[in-house]
């Protein structure tokens, strides 16, 4: 078995390498994206003075983000209910911000 | 009505944990004495409420009514210490294991543990996960590299398979028809890769090898420790799952050399 020293290390360099491989194929398949997510449905951010899951509350709200598949974020555009065309960003957004 | 602020404080406190109708601060009238009562059960029914959003599986365990029992002993017992509800219940799972109307259900305070852990997991501060690369990139020093726990990651000892019961009962995971709970399971690693809360069960040998490289022993420690524990341990799939889970922050040839 892994008794040797020689061969642990080569045992935990192998380990190392399977999983830097694994979290290459993984890798960015999701990112933040502010301005959204409908009300109450964002996921979590954690820090002072920021949002947390499920508490924004007016839809499309600029400082809440949801995570989506890595590449959509900027891509996406939803028309609000007073008929603004607003779009995703990876930065925290100005808009929609409650009162 | 002229007594110092602080015993006045501490009436009205003494009152709002007193579960007795009758308990009212001293010198309210009928009227105020009325909307105390009103405002001790808005706190009570908070308090539960956020027990029963923090512990989802263990409610569902033994069944809403008996939770909201259960956590209503609790939040009497403990009143609120922190300005938020976040994290609320920290010994709640002690409080289960002597809450002897669930005895019949010996592995509930393991779970409410986990769910613990789940809930400080998701609550951690955010801090970079240890690329596996740059674990690699030690070379023949990473048997005897420290490596830094991530700060959401949580080991939780149990000799009930934990983690399959807390998948069995979390909404986000539905219970497969061929759910199997396997004997000799040591424990629960909780971890949050890629922003996500991720539980795993661990096998003896993989909790002894987590276990020691949570507590600072450097992965020939942790391999000499898993490998007293189960003859047949297998380094590789426990150190690559171990990186995967995210459950390192970064690494050191030494402790306290920081990441």
């Amino acid at each position: 078995m892994t008794k040797s020293p020689v061969f642990l290390a080569a045992a935990l360099l192998a380990a190392a390498n399977f999983a830097a491989s694994d979290a290459a194929q993984a890798a960015d398949k999701q990112e933040k994206c502010y301005g959204v997510s409908l009300a109450g449905k964002n996921d979590c951010k954690a820090g002072p003075g920021t949002s947390c899951q499920g508490s924004s509350t007016v839809d499309y709200q600029g400082n809440a983000w949801k995570l989506v598949p890595a590449g959509s974020c900027e891509g996406m555009s939803f028309k609000t209910k007073d008929g603004r065309t607003v779009s995703g960003s990876l930065k925290e957004l100005k808009r929609d911000i409650p009162s | 009505m002229s007594a110092p602020l602080a015993a006045r404080q501490a009436d009205f406190a003494a009152a709002l944990r007193d579960p007795s109708p009758d308990a009212v601060p001293d010198g309210f009238s009928e009227a105020a004495a009325r909307r105390f009562r009103v405002y001790r059960n808005n706190v009570r029914v908070a308090l539960i409420e956020a027990l029963a959003a923090a512990y989802p599986a263990v409610s569902r365990l033994v069944g809403e009514p008996f939770f909201h029992r259960m956590a209503g002993v609790y939040a009497a017992e403990e009143p609120s210490r922190e300005r938020t509800l976040n994290l609320y219940g920290e010994n709640f799972a002690d409080f289960v294991a002597g809450f002897a109307p669930a005895g019949e259900l010996p592995y509930l305070a393991d779970i409410a543990r986990l769910e613990r852990a789940v809930l400080e997991a998701r609550h951690a501060a955010d801090a970079p996960v240890l690329d596996p690369a740059a674990a690699a990139a030690l070379g023949s020093r990473l048997a005897s590299a420290w490596l830094i726990p991530h700060p959401a990651t949580r080991l939780v000892r149990s000799e009930y398979p934990v983690a399959e019961i807390w998948h069995a009962n979390t909404a986000e995971a539905p219970t497969p028809d061929d759910l199997v709970l396997t004997a000799g399971a040591a424990g629960a690693l909780v971890s949050r890769p890629a922003l996500s809360v991720s539980v795993q069960a661990l096998a003896p040998g993989r909790c002894a090898f987590a276990e020691t490289l949570l507590d600072g022993g450097d992965p020939a420690a942790a391999h000499a420790a898993a490998a007293s524990r189960e003859e047949d341990f297998d380094v590789i799939p426990a150190f690559r799952d171990l990186l995967a889970a995210g459950a390192f922050a970064g690494v050191a040839n030494e402790p306290g050399e920081g990441g």
